[in-house]
């Protein structure tokens, strides 16, 4: 209640003071504005702005007619100029997303070779692939700095609400991906299933898909997860994530 | 009346594929492509994203950057399957998401907040089918429009009350008081980006 009073009278303040830092206001006006001022340090602030901004623009009548923004010619090409000074960065961070991609499928193809017909195996012998498994998880994590390996089991639900409470553990990361469509595909929850993923919202409309993951990835794998799921989807845009 | 949309429809075409073929080109890294499709979507972007910015020019054309700089960088992704601008206008449209949810401090658990300020405006889509040339669109944002002008010079120089300013304007206190609100954000973003 108390915000929404704060609220109302920041908003007939703001809207009245150029009228009071030009002392053109109604009596009344006038001690409405004062008591606001005296109440909100933030709209003395924004006075003593609108003062220097009347007298600024009485000296510089010109400005009225000039604009705010650069020409999109020379912006774009500040643009480019910063994709070039930046573009080592991207390399760099490229050939590590490549090495940690090799290193998973290294993994899979090691497994593979090992256990052709993991399937049948008794329980004894899970024990032994565990071992390996362990082993070889220490070996890459190791040789790769910082890039989880273990892929957990994962649970994953389709079509929770928008309203859904989110789980929101601190060795999570979340994901917000914007898709043009559903995030639907069997490829697309397979490779969220990679990583443990549990998509917590979906939204009504063009909004995102809010997804959790079984752990904490750092930078680099979360822009190899999402290259991988934009290979399979026209648009999947990372929106945001949150601890 | 049928050759009216027909015409309307081959130049939607043949702005779709020539996007396409420019996004193709992005991919390849043809920085002069960039420059095109930077040029053609930029301001539509800059006005979709300074609506839901309340009108902060100088933000939403940083907005509008990034959303570009994020085409650059992901135009390999793009399959063909959905139109370029729908494509590109998502992308900002995302950004803007983001970028509310980070500033307006929206909790996660409270998504629908920041798409409800997507929604009340138009879609982005929609400003593909404005009439404005890119340059008309341009001078729009980026400067004080007739009436911003008006009523800034009635206020800043002939110190007239909102009573004088509405009887010379003829229009009403309340829309003196809104129009110079949104002309003084405007005027903010241009003082700014001119070093005051």
């Amino acid at each position: 209640m108390k915000n929404t009073n704060k609220n109302q009278v920041l908003t007939k303040a703001t809207e009245l003071l150029p009228w009071y830092a030009i002392g053109k206001l109604s009596p009344d006006d006038v001690s409405f504005m004062d008591q606001a001022v005296a109440s909100y340090p933030e709209l003395k602030s924004q006075l003593n702005i609108e003062l220097s901004t009347i007298e600024f623009v009485k000296k510089n009548p010109d400005l009225l007619n000039a604009t705010a923004l650069e020409s999109p010619e020379d912006r774009v090409n500040q643009i480019l100029n910063l994709l070039e000074e930046s573009s080592y960065e991207l390399l760099e961070s490229k050939v590590n997303i490549q090495k940690k991609n090799q290193s998973q499928s290294l993994l899979k193809k090691v497994f593979g070779r090992l256990f052709p017909n993991a399937a049948s195996f008794g329980a004894y012998q899970y024990a032994g692939i565990a071992l390996v498994i362990f082993s070889l998880v220490v070996i890459v994590k190791n040789t790769f700095n910082d890039t989880p390996v273990v892929i957990q089991e994962s649970v994953f639900y389709p079509a929770a609400k928008q309203n859904t409470t989110l789980k929101n553990k601190t060795n999570q990361t979340v994901l917000l991906l914007g898709v043009n469509g559903k995030l639907d595909s069997p490829k697309l929850l397979k490779l969220l299933e990679k990583v443990d993923a549990e998509i917590n919202a979906v939204p009504e409309k063009d909004g995102m898909y809010r997804v959790t993951l079984g752990k904490k990835l750092n930078s680099i794998t979360i822009n190899a997860l999402l290259d991988e799921l934009r290979a399979e989807k026209e648009l999947v845009w990372f929106a945001g994530e949150s601890n | 009346m049928n050759a009216q949309l027909n015409d309307t429809e081959s130049v939607k075409i043949s702005k779709a594929e020539r996007d396409t073929l420019l996004l193709k080109q992005i991919a390849d890294g043809d920085k002069d492509a960039f420059k095109k499709l930077y040029i053609s979507y930029q301001p539509r972007l800059i006005k979709f994203c300074s609506r839901i910015l309340q009108n902060d020019v100088a933000l939403a054309a940083d907005m509008a950057d990034e959303a570009l700089i994020a085409v650059w960088n992901s135009a390999g992704s793009f399959s063909g399957k959905s139109q370029p601008s729908t494509w590109i206008h998502s992308i900002a449209r995302f950004r803007l998401i983001a970028y509310l949810r980070k500033s307006k401090e929206v909790l996660l658990e409270d998504d629908s907040a920041a798409l409800a300020l997507i929604d009340e405006s138009a879609l982005p889509e929609e400003e593909i089918h404005t009439t404005e040339t890119n340059d008309e669109l341009f001078e729009s944002i980026s400067k004080l429009s007739d009436k911003h002008r008006e009523v800034i010079e009635l206020v800043y120089f002939k110190e007239l009350s909102v009573k004088e300013v509405a009887k010379v304007l003829s229009i009403s206190e309340n829309t003196v008081k809104t129009r110079m609100f949104y002309a003084r954000n405007k005027l903010k973003s241009i003082l700014s980006s001119n070093g005051f």
